[in-house]
């Protein structure tokens, strides 16, 4: 190769390389938007949805970024505490906990989101305020499950042997804590729940991580019943004459508050908290809960038509104390490794 | 001039410096949430623990054997490569480049739909009638290492068709006209002078299946979780990030001394060769 190629050569890279400083970091120039860090795939559908109403009703300039997951969105804020990228982060309940606990999230109050005084109070965390409630349950393959499957106790039908995945992971712990409350116990006794999650063990085909994964490993038959199914990313699947079914079984019924957050230490923190004031609105409500098939937080705003029979009652939902959780996930994570995702 | 040229790389290594440092220091915070303080806690705790080690145990045993079935399988196709003629090589490069343009989770995903229960290999089995109910491909370590090695093959065949490409014919031509046989020429001829190759090869292979993550993820459904899976569940889900910064260092150690250990090993036996 001629040495004027490479110089060429050299050059073109560089070139690309300031182009990328450009094009490839936005973040540097939206010096004046709220950002808005969710999840991708539908999440970040719903939020470009309802971007142009958001911006109508808090007048603030929105930009929509994603996160791979609500604990890995966290540990960036976490490790970015100094100099943080977002405004307002979507994660989980438990992030939401953990997130104060790191102090990398501001308090909220009716006092400083109107909105939020029209919450139910369960709804609602010291930092976060529920957005939306996603509906929890089991997700099955009807071709796949000879019977249909109604309560958290056919999981353990011999029927299902080797056709269930099931997740620790996911919801940090949620289905562990549903089969301590089967057998007695709860996330204050989780002993019964591992004795009833072994003689899950027969059942069992795999573990995923992510309810994507769950969805993958449906999709391609290698397991006919997700144990911990999460409606929005399912959403699409489901309907009449649909393979896929998803059940939500009485008792214990659970429900995963999906709450916003303030970052701390960012300059928008006025506007912020508008758009937060924002989302709370019916409008928006509605249309967030279209696209994704949750019930909306507030009191009054309609779920869409598809769940609309299926939504749990408030009063009937189990309230998991995360402070517990968040104690002994790490512990509970070690035994499940070693007790129950072994052959 | 000759420093001004090795300023990218020194600032490439500085960056990198740094990153592994912060990870250094973040695995001697004393607790999960921690943004203070120093101890050793999280790598007593890791080796008070002998599960942790399962985790070990397992990424180097399947990346340990999974690189030599790479090699094993990679070699002749790049000596398939390296002697064809044109339009042979062209095929095969192309088969093995169009795999850089796919997502490394996409590929894993299509072997998934190739080995699993309901897989293009246990249907076609269970149709023509050799086995009744579906060989188990998958969630074990079996499927990882099929993963694995499916995976890594392009960089194993690479570095190896590119030395034995750059091999001089005539010293196999002189070895033949001294009597060798055909077997004989490969065994003292081509494949000592194409031990750099597969020196790189093994080397990047090892370390490509020691430190994978999607694979033992999507094909090992959660029963063979390896290190780097270990790490994610810590990191991510328990957001116990010092305990998994303690993890990626003792893996890093452990990296290191396997790598300095091959390149001597590999230096060695090339000074032989060239002996």
């Amino acid at each position: 190769m001629k040495k004027r190629d490479l110089s060429r050569g050299f050059m073109f890279l560089v070139f690309l390389f300031f182009c990328t400083l450009f094009v490839g970091f936005p973040d540097a120039r939206a010096q004046n938007e709220v950002i808005i860090n969710t999840w991708g795939g539908a999440f970040l559908e719903a939020f470009n949805a309802v971007q142009g109403d958001i911006e109508r009703v808090s007048g603030a300039k929105v930009k929509i970024t994603t996160h791979p997951g609500a604990a890995a969105g966290l540990s960036r804020l976490i490790a970015q505490k100094d100099n943080p990228q977002v405004d307002l982060f979507t994660g989980i309940e438990s992030t939401a906990f953990d997130g104060g606990k790191a102090g990398v999230f501001e308090e909220l109050s009716p006092a400083l989101v109107p909105n939020m005084v029209h919450i139910p109070k369960e709804l609602v965390m010291p930092h976060g305020v529920s957005i939306w409630v996603s509906l929890r349950g089991i997700f099955y393959r009807a071709d796949m499950v000879p019977f249909q499957i109604k309560k958290w106790e056919d999981l353990w039908d011999s029927r299902l042997k080797g056709k269930v995945a099931t997740s620790i992971l996911l919801d940090k712990g949620n289905f562990l804590i549903m089969a301590a409350l089967l057998s007695g116990g709860s996330e204050n006794n989780i002993e019964p729940g591992f004795e009833k999650v072994k003689s899950l063990k027969p059942n069992l085909v795999l573990f995923y991580k992510t309810d994507s994964e769950s969805i993958k490993f449906l999709q391609a038959g290698e397991a006919a019943v997700a144990g911990w199914g999460i409606l929005p990313n399912v959403y699409k699947l489901i309907g009449p004459g649909s393979d896929y079914k998803f059940v939500i079984p009485e008792k214990p019924q659970f429900l995963a508050p999906i709450p916003i957050s303030l970052v701390k230490g960012r300059p928008h923190k006025e506007q912020s908290l508008k758009v937060i004031n924002a989302i709370l609105t019916k409008d928006i409500q509605e249309k967030i809960a279209s696209h994704l098939g949750v019930v909306p937080s507030l009191p009054g705003a309609q779920s869409p038509e598809k769940i609309r029979d299926i939504v749990p009652a408030l009063k009937n939902i189990y309230k998991v104390n995360w402070d517990v959780v968040n104690a002994n996930f790490d512990k509970w994570l070690e035994r499940w490794n070693k007790e129950i995702q072994v052959k | 001039m000759s420093l001004n040229l090795l300023l990218p790389g020194v600032l490439c290594l500085l960056l990198f410096g740094a990153s592994l440092l912060s990870i250094g220091i973040l695995s001697l915070r004393p607790e999960r949430l921690a943004r203070e303080g120093i101890g050793l806690n999280q790598y007593l705790r890791f080796f008070s623990d002998a599960h942790y080690l399962t985790y070990f145990w397992r990424s180097f045993k399947v990346s340990c054997y999974g690189t030599l079935l790479t090699l094993f399988l990679g070699y002749p196709v790049a000596y398939l490569m390296a002697r064809s003629g044109g339009r042979v090589r062209l095929m095969l490069t192309l088969v093995l480049v169009v795999q850089f343009f796919t997502s490394y989770i996409i590929r894993a995903y299509a072997l998934m739909l190739v080995l699993g229960n309901n897989g293009l290999i246990n249907r076609m089995l269970m149709k023509i009638g050799l086995i009744d109910r579906p060989l188990p491909l998958m969630h074990n370590e079996t499927g990882v290492a099929i993963g694995l090695i499916m995976v890594s093959l392009p960089f194993m065949i690479f570095p190896i068709y590119s030395v034995l490409k750059g091999i001089d014919r005539r010293l196999e031509e002189a070895a033949e006209s001294l009597g060798a046989g055909e077997w004989q020429v490969f065994w003292n001829v081509t494949l000592p002078l194409s031990l750099p190759g597969m020196a790189a090869g093994i080397i990047l292979v090892l370390l490509f299946q020691l430190t994978a993550f999607i694979v033992p993820g999507l094909l090992g459904g959660g029963y063979y979780d390896m290190v780097a899976n270990f790490i994610y569940d810590q990191a991510l889900g328990v957001l116990n990030i010092p305990f998994a910064a303690a993890v990626a260092m003792v893996m890093l150690a452990i990296t290191l001394i396997l790598v300095i250990g091959l390149n001597k090993l590999f230096q060695r036996s090339l000074k032989d060769v060239s002996a």
